[in-house]
């Protein structure tokens, strides 16, 4: 047996499918150790898969669909034209690369990725352009995936370098819900909205201390405004996701920030004076020594988050082949599992292998069969159909299910008794938690009574120290005026000045021990507070020690629970994975005996229908006899009928499954932004802005100091993209108002009677479309010949040539309206811009 | 080897309404990511061609100065309150029209929103639901459009007509998508880009699109999808919609109808949703500004109600005539009512806590009153509602079982907020 899996994560059965099946494709070659990224992903597709496998996609699909994928735009006519008679074998290859290094790579990141994190959000606190140039920027760079899910995750709006990155917090207005919703779904690949008001009722895995786990991360959030109107994101020291859920009532607080599928955070336990860097106040933004949402963008992007790792995969899988390998992006949990669990899997090791290298991860993608397959059904017919070839793999399937389905009532009760104990632990971390914060309040309280105290004995001290010093001059002026008045004996005044000072001396003397007493007793006050708040001290530190004991306790039922959790949910991933592809496998397999029955049934009627027919022409006949053919007639008929319908439907469901299972490309509809471009791209709005903007470019490029020639080639082509860009973004908004989702929801495809209307009679189009310019409208009435006009339209429109029956179309409409050229000209681009070949990327 | 299915027929290539079917019905639909109503109720409500319009009082309609007058109290204000068609139920004298319609209507006396914020009042009022940030809920009429507009429908599902339309599209579908947000219509402008450009004659627009439906057909033989489908039928919709294009247009009303509406703005706007509803427009909203009255409260709801009754009440009257009504739900709604305390500038300010709704048509019970406040107007006395349960309602009297859920992209999300129910008493 060769040797067939050298990656210890793909599954057993795997191993034996592949073995037994037998395939070519399973040669060692494609299993070893190098194998690059992309061979060893087709391998895993076609292996998984018993359906038809679509052959490669033509030189011209390929193009359009790269561009698209990679630029965010089709190619002009003279780039179709190059690289549809460029004979190099590695034509493909070397086209990958070159997207990959234009400008409009990142143009072109940038849009998708502003779509995907704001969602069509109305603008809020950071303007938009700044955001989408940060991200351009991030892409022109290269900048890792991890390094920019960071930097948006941490952002609070202060550095100004980083200030667009705040966006994604400030535009969702800091508010928890939202956020750990939206992190959730952009981030995790899990939508657990649901689990906000308890366990999601449908989906297993989605667990309400799951969603305040991650949710925890944000709830200290708030947003600041300062006095110059700006909006920051800032955090508090405190404040804790505590929930109900409103089914069962079972309550948690103190829940522990925690990613999804992760483990709870080790956090600090800081005393209330340590807490801040800058305390809150009014007009001052808070700054706490310990930041959870830190701890989010730092755990998140450290490589080990799972949940996070395969998001990215899965959604860089998605900006290319149409859908995710799991689907929808937002739904990942094992009753949704992927098509291919281990190669999502190793997808998102491979990603993290390459640091998060976004450019270098799509070229992979960009170079598999699986990405450059056709679209085309009617010849995706390279199908491995031989049922006895193929029942060994398919008995192997059946039986890893069979094996799952015997394990899997066990694990669940495993889960279900994890998840009771971490229930318990976390009743008692709870109960700790709750009396640290009765400690934290008591000792606050300690601490206030004593310093209330102590002030009051210094007043007391101070006042006692005063009447002492006033005594003490009164006692000496009495003593000095008695002396006096013992030398006159007969000065009144004297005498009386004496007695004065005698009275208010004894006077005061009286008053003092009173308040020497007050200064006893308090400072007797004193040491008994402080003896208390020593006593607060300890009980807190005793407490916090505590916590940390019970919250040991807690990880290991974490650890445990969490444990049980992911074999019961990977065996239940497995086993609907493993079914859906039998299942899969079956239907691919029942189409050839549908349709082999649908031809004997075509052929009965046929038979019938013929001898009817000539039974009619026949005069010896009785009606009777006339009456029973027409009903065998009607019957075939009838039967024909049904087979082929079931047939029909033996076949959608079958391309359907094809492209769900990535042997058959998608139609994939052009965004509202690719749709733009494309259209601009078509009509040559774009070439007419290059034109332009071209010597103007060169000559900026030319003023830079210090550039390599390559560089400055380089330096030229950003220049001249941005300018482009500049000029023609405007156009964007109308095709984002018509084609685009309803702000904050996820982009989802619908044809609308206004798109068409737009397409129909807009002003913006027509003006595209009316020659002028160099337009192609232009262009086209320049061209004498009917199929070079034809070539160069469906060059420009189509990226491919057109076939000799559209030549002829195009010869033939060209000829009846060659009246008026320009209009004729104008309307044949009109038609292939409106149709569904232009709209969906193919 | 190479295998020749029937795919490769023509009957599989181009019979299309079959192989919609088939798509319909296979499982696992991924790529139809836009939502649909789960549950039987979807195909009943096609076939049955329900209409609801809403007609919005922007700013906030004073209740005592229309549904719920209070004379001769602290806060009943100066107008005396009217005998209705309804024995026993008294409206306000600044609605004399309406007053002889009120058979037809229902009055809901007790709703307390509590929300007095323009914002939030509109959007809990219109979505049935209390704004928050992590979830977005569509419109009533984008709800209507979804669930009441027959899916070939060429004709827009949801309109709103107010001054100034600019006949574009707008955001209040949410997770439904665009195809159901409303578009704005304003003084006789049709829906954006209905009207063929100056330089492109009928038939040149003819051949360019038998043209564009060759080039379909040349791709459909490589690949079709429900997707494509969808795009292929909307240019379809497009021409059926330029060419209905006078559906639009209020000018094609007789004279005598525009005269009976009233000349002015509300007057024309009101006919014009008549003339959608008629063609079978399913959701209508037409706005009548402004109620919003902090000042000279008494002075403006002469002025506006003075434009609103007869106009009002010749639709309700209309529609009752055309036989529309059975099939259309008719809403008087603001986004709050007005405080009893009549402010210091003769003003009454925003107010959700004791207020009213109107409502009728479609199996609405006629001629009722739903609850009450107490004496002076401040409270509400007995039968509490709040927009949820109005909501609730309005789906109801419209065939729609509240209950049932939208599937957005594998999200279940209920159609209706589902800690309300309907007002039971009004749905006969």
């Amino acid at each position: 047996m060769p040797r067939l899996v050298a990656d210890s994560t793909w599954r057993s059965w795997f191993a034996q499918a592949a073995a037994l099946s037998g395939l070519a494709l399973l040669a060692p070659r494609a299993f070893a150790d190098e194998a690059s990224l992309h061979e060893r992903i087709d391998v895993a597709i076609e292996s998984a898969s018993l359906g038809p496998v679509a052959p490669l996609a033509s030189d011209a699909d390929f193009l359009r669909r790269v561009y698209l994928d990679l630029n965010g735009t089709i190619p002009s006519a003279s780039v179709a034209r190059a690289f549809l008679d460029d004979p190099a074998p590695n034509k493909r290859e070397a086209l990958v690369d070159r997207l990959l290094a234009l400008p409009q790579f990142a143009r072109n990141m940038q849009r998708a990725f502003d779509v995907m994190l704001l969602e069509r959000r109305p603008e809020k606190g950071v303007p938009a352009a700044d955001w989408q140039e940060y991200l351009r920027k991030s892409f022109e760079d290269n900048k890792p995936l991890d390094q920019l899910a960071r930097e948006v995750l941490s952002a609070d709006g202060v550095d100004p370098s980083m200030r667009p990155a705040a966006k994604f917090y400030i535009d969702r207005e800091g508010d928890a819900n939202l956020l750990a919703r939206d992190i959730g779904r952009l981030f995790f690949g899990r939508d657990m909205q649901c689990a906000q008001c308890h366990d999601h009722p449908l989906i297993e895995d989605y667990l309400q201390a799951d969603y305040y786990g991650l949710m925890a991360f944000v709830n200290r959030g708030v947003l600041f405004t300062d006095k110059e109107k700006k909006i920051f994101y800032a955090e508090k020291a405190d404040g804790e996701a505590n929930y109900k859920s409103v089914f069962t009532g079972e309550a948690r607080d103190h829940v522990v920030p925690k990613l999804p599928q992760g483990v709870p955070v080790s956090e600090p336990q800081l005393t209330k004076e340590e807490q801040y860097v800058v305390a809150p106040d009014k007009e001052v933004r808070p700054v706490p020594k310990y930041s959870r949402r830190a701890q989010l963008a730092a755990l998140a992007t450290s490589g080990t988050s799972a949940a996070f790792n395969r998001n990215w995969a899965n959604r860089l899988w998605a900006q290319m082949m149409g859908r995710g390998l799991a689907h929808p992006l937002d739904v990942q949990h094992s009753a949704n599992p992927s098509v291919q669990s281990q190669l999502l899997a190793l997808l998102a090791d491979e990603l993290v292998k390459m640091k998060f290298d976004a450019k270098a991860f799509l070229r992979e993608l960009a170079l598999t069969r699986a990405y450059q397959r056709s679209s085309e059904v009617v010849v995706a017919s390279e199908m491995k159909l031989d049922p006895a070839a193929h029942s060994p793999v398919l008995a192997a399937w059946s039986a890893e299910v069979e094996r799952l389905n015997a394990q899997l009532p066990a694990l669940k009760e495993a889960n279900a008794a994890g998840l009771l104990e971490l229930n318990a632990a976390y009743e008692k971390f709870s109960a700790q938690a709750t009396a640290r914060d009765a400690a934290e309040k008591a000792r606050g309280e300690a601490k206030k009574a004593t310093d209330d105290l102590s002030t009051a004995l210094a007043a007391s001290i101070k006042d006692v120290t005063a009447k002492e010093d006033i005594a003490k001059a009164l006692i000496e002026a009495r003593d000095k005026s008695l002396a006096a008045a013992a030398k006159l004996p007969d000065d009144k005044q004297i005498a009386e000045a004496a007695a004065q000072f005698k009275t208010k001396a004894e006077q005061l003397d009286a008053q003092l021990p009173a308040a020497r007493k007050t200064v006893t007793d308090q400072t007797a006050g004193v040491q008994a507070a402080s003896l208390k708040l020593a006593e607060a001290d300890k009980t807190r530190q005793a407490v916090t020690l505590h916590v940390a004991a019970v919250r040991r306790m807690l990880d290991a039922a974490e650890a445990k629970s969490r444990e049980a959790a992911e074999t019961y949910r990977t065996a239940k991933a497995s086993q609907r994975e493993l079914t859906a592809r039998v299942a899969d496998a079956q239907a691919a397999l029942a189409v050839q005996p549908v349709a082999a029955a649908a031809g004997v049934s075509q052929a009965a009627k046929k038979t019938a229908v013929d001898q009817l027919a000539a039974l009619k022409t026949q005069t010896a006949i009785t009606p009777e006899q006339i009456a029973d053919s027409e009903q065998i007639a009607k019957a075939a008929t009838e039967k024909a009928a049904a087979d082929l319908a079931a047939v029909d439907a033996a076949w959608t469901a079958l391309v359907e499954r094809a492209t769900v299972r990535f042997t058959l490309a998608p139609l994939k509809p052009l965004s509202a932004e690719q749709l733009a471009w494309a259209t601009m791209e078509a009509t040559g709005q774009v070439d007419a802005q290059i034109a332009t903007l071209a010597p103007q470019a060169k000559k900026d490029a030319e003023a830079i100091a210090n550039l390599t020639p390559e560089q400055r080639v380089q330096a030229e082509a950003r220049l001249l993209e941005k300018a482009v860009d500049e000029k023609l973004r405007g156009n964007i908004g109308t095709f984002v108002s018509l084609f685009g989702q309803q702000p904050g929801q996820a982009a989802t495809f619908q044809a609308t009677v206004h798109q068409a209307l737009f397409f129909a009679n807009g002003g913006m189009l027509t003006n595209w479309l009316n020659p002028g310019g160099n337009n192609l409208t232009e262009r086209l009435t320049k061209i004498e010949q009917p199929a070079a006009l034809a070539d160069e339209l469906y060059l420009s429109v189509f990226t491919r040539r057109p076939t000799a029956e559209e030549q002829a179309q195009v010869a033939a409409f060209w000829e009846s309206n060659k009246a008026d050229p320009a209009a004729a000209a104008r309307e044949l681009v009109w038609s292939l811009l409106s149709s569904a070949e232009f709209r969906f990327n193919h | 080897m190479k295998c020749h299915y029937a795919c490769q027929s023509p009957e599989h290539l181009f019979e299309r309404r079959k192989f919609l079917g088939t798509v319909a019905g296979a499982a696992g639909l991924g790529t139809m990511s836009f939502p649909h109503l789960l549950g039987a109720a979807m195909p009943e409500l096609n076939a049955s061609q329900k209409h609801i319009i809403i007609v919005w009082l922007a700013g906030g309609l004073s209740q005592l100065e229309s549904w719920d007058p209070k004379p001769k109290t602290d806060t009943g204000g100066p107008f005396r309150a009217i005998p209705t068609s309804v024995p026993g139920t008294h409206i306000s004298e600044l609605l004399p029209y309406t007053a002889k319609q009120m058979h037809h209507l229902s009055i809901v006396r007790s709703v307390n929103t509590k929300e007095d914020d323009h914002g939030k009042g509109h959007y809990c009022m219109t979505t049935g639901r209390r704004q928050e940030p992590v979830a977005d809920y569509p419109h009533l009429g984008a709800v209507g459009a979804k669930v009441l507009a027959p899916e070939t429908s060429p004709l827009p599902g949801h309109i709103h007509i107010a001054r100034g339309g600019g006949g574009g599209t707008t955001n209040n579908a949410a997770f439904l998508g665009p195809k159901f947000a409303s578009i704005m219509l304003g003084n006789g402008n049709p829906p954006q880009n209905t009207a063929r450009q100056a330089n492109l004659t009928e038939a040149d627009d003819a051949k360019r699109n038998a043209f564009r439906m060759q080039v379909n057909n040349q791709f459909a033989r490589r690949r079709r999808t429900a997707e494509s489908d969808a795009f292929t039928s909307s240019f379809e919709q497009a021409q059926q919609l330029m060419e209905r294009r006078e559906v639009f247009d209020v000018s094609k009303e007789p004279a005598a109808e525009l005269e009976r509406y009233g000349t002015h703005e509300f007057g024309r706007h009101c006919l014009l949703a008549r003339r959608l509803v008629e063609h079978g427009v399913s959701c209508v909203q037409v706005h009548h500004s402004n109620y919003d009255t902090h000042n000279e409260n008494f002075d403006f709801h002469i002025e506006q109600l003075g434009e609103f009754d007869r106009t009002f009440a010749t639709l309700v009257e209309d529609l009752v005539q055309r036989g529309l009504w059975k099939s259309t739900l008719l809403v008087v709604m603001s986004e709050f009512g007005r405080t009893p305390k009549i402010n210091r500038n003769f003003g009454r300010d925003h107010w959700g806590s004791a207020w009213s709704v109107v409502l009728g048509g479609c199996g609405i019970q006629p001629g009722a009153v739903i609850g009450k406040t107490n004496d002076n107007g401040t409270a509400v006395a007995d039968r509490q509602v709040d927009h949820g349960h109005l909501f609730h309602t309005y789906l109801r009297a419209v065939g729609v079982d509240s209950t049932a859920k939208f599937d957005a992209g594998g999200r279940s999300i209920p159609i209706a907020d589902p800690a309300a129910e309907p007002i039971q008493e009004l749905l006969s």
